[in-house]
Parts: structure tokens; C-alpha cells; sequence
């Protein structure tokens, strides 16, 4: 059952992702160039992957019980906040990203339920 | 539109899609906690040495960024988890809409991820605005 408490702590989890992943990625990234994206990979997804579903900040109660699923991850934040910070900004939706993103998304649901 | 562009970027958004998915789950039943750190590591790391560093999402400069993790989160949404158990092998983590789990139970989670998702945009957007 969904309690205040839950709905605090996903909604940071959902705030902190897109946060630091749009401060910090970046200028790894320019410092280090690829190797910057193997830090930002450990150090951001990684570290705050303990926080949201490692520890659980991000609340999932569909996953108890006998058909466990669908999973939320919080790669949606990553997406949503990165997104939408853009077009605050003024920048223009380009379709042809979103449906590269989209499709590769329904292509690896089919590989993920063709699996096992 | 590039159609090509967009083939490519289906390719390389379910590899990383499937990958998460499969080694994420597996290295978090075989090494615990520091397991699901490393996983991060390993596949995102991976993924996005292809996807935007390498440039595999057609992203242009003057749209709006489009991540790898939209194709992340919607592999997980439709086709749910795969886990190699140390002990079971090749196991089913979770189900996804594909298999018929019910969308409904993760609405909540989906809207206030959104909810926080949209303040940290507008965080970003503020901050990148005050040091111009």
C-alpha cells in the first residue's frame, strides 16, 4: 500500500537521478571524454541505482505477489528530467531520437520476453 | 527523418534495453548490493559509449535531448526481467506487459517518478539559466 513516506521518497528518487546525471555527466564527459562516461557510469547510475532500487527510494509495490511486474525504472526519471529540462530551455521536440528510443524499447521488450 | 538513423538507434537502444535487464538482475543475485553498483558500471557504461558517445541516437543539437534510458525503461515495462541465478540458472525476474502484468499496479510509480523527474528538469533549466 502507497503511505506518504513512499510517495516522498520516490519522488526524490525520481528529483535526484535527472539532477545528477544533468550537472555531473557532462563535464565528466568533456573532461575525460569516453572515460568519463565509465566513471559517470559507476559513480552516478551506479551509486544512485543503490539509493533507488538498491535501498528502494523508488516504492514498487507491484512487484510483490505472484506476477510480479511491470518494473518502473528509473532510467523514466533519467529520460523525463534530461527531456524536459531541454524544453524549458526553448529546444524543439526532434522526432527522430524519440522514436529511435521508442522503438529500441519495444525491440528489447520482445528480446526480454522472448527470453526464458 | 533518416530511416536508417532510426533503424540504427532501435538496434543499439535494445541492446542496452536488454542488457540492464539481464545483467543487472543477474549480477545483483550473484554479488549482492556491490553487484547491482558494478552492473551500472558494466552495461550503462557500455550503452552509452554507443548511444551518445559515439552517436548512435540520432540526438541533434538543437532538439531536445533524448536519453538511452527511454529505451531502458520501456524494455522493462513490456518484457520484463531475466535473471541468471547463481543456484536456479535462467529465471524470470519480473513479467512485463507483454506476459500481461497489469500496467495499472505501476501507474503510481510511473506518475510520481514523472512528478520528480519534471522539478529536477526545472532545477536543471534554472541552473543552466543563472550562469550564462
Amino acid at each position: 500500500m502507497w503511505t506518504w513516506q513512499h510517495v516522498l521518497t520516490t519522488i526524490f528518487g525520481g528529483i535526484i537521478f535527472p539532477l545528477v546525471i544533468g550537472l555531473v555527466w557532462g563535464k565528466l564527459a568533456d573532461e575525460y571524454k569516453s572515460f568519463g562516461g565509465v566513471l559517470a557510469g559507476f559513480f552516478i547510475v551506479g551509486t544512485i541505482w543503490l539509493l533507488n532500487h538498491g535501498i528502494g527510494l523508488m516504492y514498487e509495490p507491484q512487484m510483490s505477489g505472484g506476477l510480479p511486474g511491470p518494473w518502473s525504472d528509473m532510467a523514466l526519471a533519467a529520460f523525463w528530467g534530461l527531456f524536459v529540462a531541454d524544453l524549458m530551455e526553448g529546444k524543439k521536440i526532434d522526432w527522430e531520437p524519440v522514436l529511435s528510443g521508442l522503438l529500441g524499447g519495444v525491440l528489447g521488450g520482445l528480446l526480454l520476453f522472448a527470453m526464458v | 527523418m533518416n530511416l536508417r538513423r532510426i533503424l540504427m538507434g532501435m538496434c543499439t537502444g535494445a541492446f542496452v534495453g536488454f542488457g540492464v535487464f539481464t545483467i543487472w538482475p543477474s549480477s545483483l543475485a550473484r554479488w549482492n548490493w556491490l553487484g547491482g553498483w558494478l552492473a551500472a558500471g558494466i552495461i550503462i557504461t557500455t550503452g552509452w559509449l554507443v548511444n551518445h558517445y559515439a552517436g548512435s541516437i540520432p540526438n541533434k543539437g538543437g532538439g531536445a535531448w533524448v536519453d538511452m534510458a527511454l529505451s531502458v525503461w520501456l524494455s522493462a515495462l513490456l518484457g520484463g526481467t531475466v535473471v541468471l541465478d547463481p543456484v536456479k540458472g535462467l529465471v524470470r525476474g519480473a513479467y512485463g506487459i507483454l506476459h500481461g502484468a497489469n500496467l495499472g499496479g505501476a501507474l503510481m510509480t510511473i506518475f510520481l517518478q514523472l512528478v520528480g523527474a519534471t522539478l529536477a528538469g526545472y532545477l536543471l533549466y534554472a541552473a543552466r539559466r543563472s550562469d550564462v
